[in-house]
């Protein structure tokens, strides 16, 4: 049995080494980073004689630096004759690595060819199905007018204390790396983590207590998580009932609920965010990723919120779906809801936010106005350089 | 015909049923009379309320392996006071058992965050114990026939057990799909982080949820002294994995989420014409377990294909 083990390790190192990868091959994987096992992951595929790979979003985890490993990797593979198939919605790494590219919409094929005879642009407007100025909407008018404050708060653990206001009509973007506490910090913001804070004022009124996602929703702050499947949504239930999980108070009387007007309060929502199901019995499992991220969204949409925080909203959905949620962001800001938006990706933070917070390590690094805003301001922030 | 069809692929349970029904008509000529199939159902509804209350806390999630010791509890603590005169007072001694058990199990559950299975373990072997040390290992015996009337009873020539079963079917149904209480057991079972962050207070719903266990297998425990006109500290052995198996057939998830109070109704009379039809055709009851067994098996396959 030791033996056979030991072979295995053996083995399992050589292959470790001829690929390059940094990992101690008797380490149990449940140590190791998200990107490291992501590396595994990929040596697992690559021990067994592959023809063709197939590597569904490989880098959605992983660093940059990884990234161009990950690429070196995938030229070798080319260059002995395998064959990569490389899902991925990131444009610029299509870009890099493939040679021809295929775009799917609704599960449909839109078009397939060499990546020679098509520009960005192209490819974006094939994904979206319109054009690529029409891709960050911003409609939102920002005002003077402090909507939202917290001065010291901080979530143990995760986010040292910081303080900031949030000004009505406004989109206020918070960026920062994978694990520098703006996910944390999210989930303060809604008690789903307990925070400490000195003082939060909304709307002029002082709010005491936030220590769980009921404070938070009795005072009007909702929080669209992060990861759909396993916070937003209860997948084997109908589209209806999310969207009345966090509702029974105004359509039950006692413990018993009223389904008609839970019905009605669907088929408002299912309407007004334009989700694409076919009744609203539908089982939420069954619907598309950008459907599924609107129902968390109607959820909380129902008692008109006066905070709310997107967390992630656009991660893994299609263009048209991101698109409409730009727009409702937009909507919700003029109408006088505080919008904070969380986001790893750039470009949206960059196209969309009145003002960007970053975070690095737990810390404010950055608190950039309007025409301060830059990828690369932000990216100086997000690896700890004090831009200001 | 489509939409019987339709139910059919939803409830296999049903069908399998009907097919059980059909068979041992055929087998047995004994079988299809109004008084074999009334007395089916009054054996049924012992195992089939403790089986309502294990369907809601499957639903979320959850598991009760101490119905059985809970209900051996419960019936010797509504004996003894039953020895000393009031009904009422008995009765309501009893629900107080389960309840509290159920509370007991709740709590360690949700605030302990401690695995439904272990506590409810533990509780099981602690109730057992609790009823041995009550009555020294005696059985109580002997109560009014006002009490004896729930359990051998009958109104208009049906038996009182079988009313109470149906009472609580209806109860629980009501419970499952017209109140919160039963949106909040599917979605705690389906995915309890989103629903805690949809601001329900999962803790105070899961201890809800082992209460309602608790006082059906007190309500359950009331018709079984009453029939046999005697609690035994012996009782309840087993009666977790009848009513377990009677959820699991009628569709229900023991990873929870998912499941019906009508399949579990079902399923639990599928287990008691087994026994029942056995017994007409003279099979040793040394099969019954491994008729039972694959049954259980086969349901679960057939759900899973599905």
């Amino acid at each position: 049995m030791e033996r056979f083990e030991k072979n295995l390790v053996r083995k399992a190192g050589e292959l470790l080494k001829q690929l390059e990868f940094d990992i101690q091959p008797d380490k149990k994987v449940e140590e190791l980073s998200v990107s490291e096992k992501q590396l595994v992951s990929i040596a697992k595929a690559l021990s067994r004689k592959v023809k063709i790979l197939i590597m569904d979003e490989p880098t959605a985890t992983i660093t940059e630096h990884e990234v161009k490993r990950l690429f070196e990797i995938m030229r070798d593979l080319k260059n002995r004759g395998i064959s990569i198939i490389f899902i991925s919605h990131r444009l610029d790494e299509i870009f890099e690595i493939a040679d021809r590219v295929t775009v799917l919409r609704d599960g449909k094929k839109i078009g397939t060819g060499s990546l020679r005879d098509y520009d960005r642009d192209t490819i974006i407007q094939m994904m979206i199905g319109r054009k690529i100025s029409e891709m960050y909407p911003k409609f939102n008018k920002c005002t003077e007018e402090v909507l939202f404050e917290v001065e010291e708060f901080s979530v143990p653990g995760y986010v040292e204390p910081l303080s900031f206001e949030l000004r009505k009509g406004e989109i206020f973007g918070i960026a920062g790396l994978v694990g520098c506490g703006k996910s944390e910090l999210a989930l303060g913001l809604f008690g789903a983590l307990k925070p400490h804070f000195k003082r939060m004022v909304l709307f002029g009124k002082e709010i005491k207590r936030l220590d769980s996602p009921l404070d938070a929703l009795e005072n009007g702050i909702i929080m669209v998580p992060e990861d759909r499947k396993t916070l937003g949504l209860v997948l084997e239930l109908s589209v209806m009932k999310n969207i009345i999980l966090p509702n029974t108070d105004i359509v039950s009387r006692f413990i018993k609920i009223d389904w008609k007007q839970s019905a009605r309060i669907a088929e408002r929502f299912v309407r007004q965010l334009n989700i694409k199901t076919p009744s609203i019995k539908q089982l939420v499992k069954n619907l598309s990723g950008g459907n599924q991220q609107k129902v968390v969204i109607a959820k909380y949409l129902v008692k008109k919120p006066r905070l709310a925080v997107f967390v992630e909203p656009t991660r893994g959905i299609d263009v048209g779906s991101k698109v409409e949620i730009y727009e409702l962001m937009n909507h919700l800001a003029n109408e006088g809801t505080g919008i904070i938006f969380i986001s790893s990706e750039l470009p949206e933070i960059v196209n969309l936010c009145d003002r960007v917070m970053v975070m690095h390590r737990g810390r404010m690094t950055a608190l950039l106005e309007k025409d301060e805003i830059s990828q690369e301001n932000i990216m100086k922030a997000a690896v700890g350089v004090q831009v200001k | 015909m489509k939409k019987i069809w339709n139910l059919m692929r939803r409830y296999p349970v049903v069908v399998g049923f009907v097919a059980l029904l059909v068979a041992l008509s055929i087998l047995s000529d004994r079988f299809l009379t109004i008084s074999n199939l009334l007395n089916v159902l009054r054996q049924v509804s012992v195992q089939a309320i403790i089986a309502f209350g294990m369907t809601i806390v499957i639903i979320s999630g959850g598991i009760d392996l101490s119905v059985g010791s809970v209900f051996a509890f419960s019936a010797v603590v509504l004996a003894s006071i039953l020895k000393q005169g009031s009904i009422f007072l008995a009765m309501l001694a009893g629900l107080g058992v389960g309840a509290l058990f159920g509370l007991f199990n709740g709590f360690v559950i949700a605030k302990a965050k401690l695995q439904p299975f272990i506590v409810t373990l533990a509780t099981m072997a602690i109730a057992r114990s609790f009823t041995l040390l009550y009555t020294n290992g005696m059985p109580i015996t002997g109560f009014s026939d006002a009490f004896r009337f729930i359990g051998r009873g009958e109104i208009f020539s049906i038996p009182v057990p079988v009313f109470i079963m149906f009472g609580v079917f209806f109860l629980t149904w009501y419970l499952l799909s017209q109140t919160k209480l039963g949106l909040y057991a599917y979605s705690i079972g389906g995915n309890e982080e989103a629903t805690r962050l949809s601001g329900v207070n999962v803790d105070n719903y899961k201890m809800i949820f082992y209460i309602v266990s608790g006082v059906y297998s007190a309500i359950s425990a009331m018709i079984l002294t009453a029939r046999l006109n005697s609690a035994q500290p012996i009782f309840g052995q087993g009666y977790e994995l009848d009513a377990i198996a009677a959820v699991v057939l009628g569709g229900a998830s023991l990873s929870g989420g998912k499941g019906t109070v009508f399949g579990t109704l079902f399923g639990a009379l599928i287990m008691g014409i087994i026994n029942n039809g056995l017994n007409l055709l003279n099979v040793s009851p040394f099969y019954q377990q491994a008729v039972k067994g694959s049954i259980i098996l086969a349901a679960v396959l057939l759900e899973r294909e599905k």
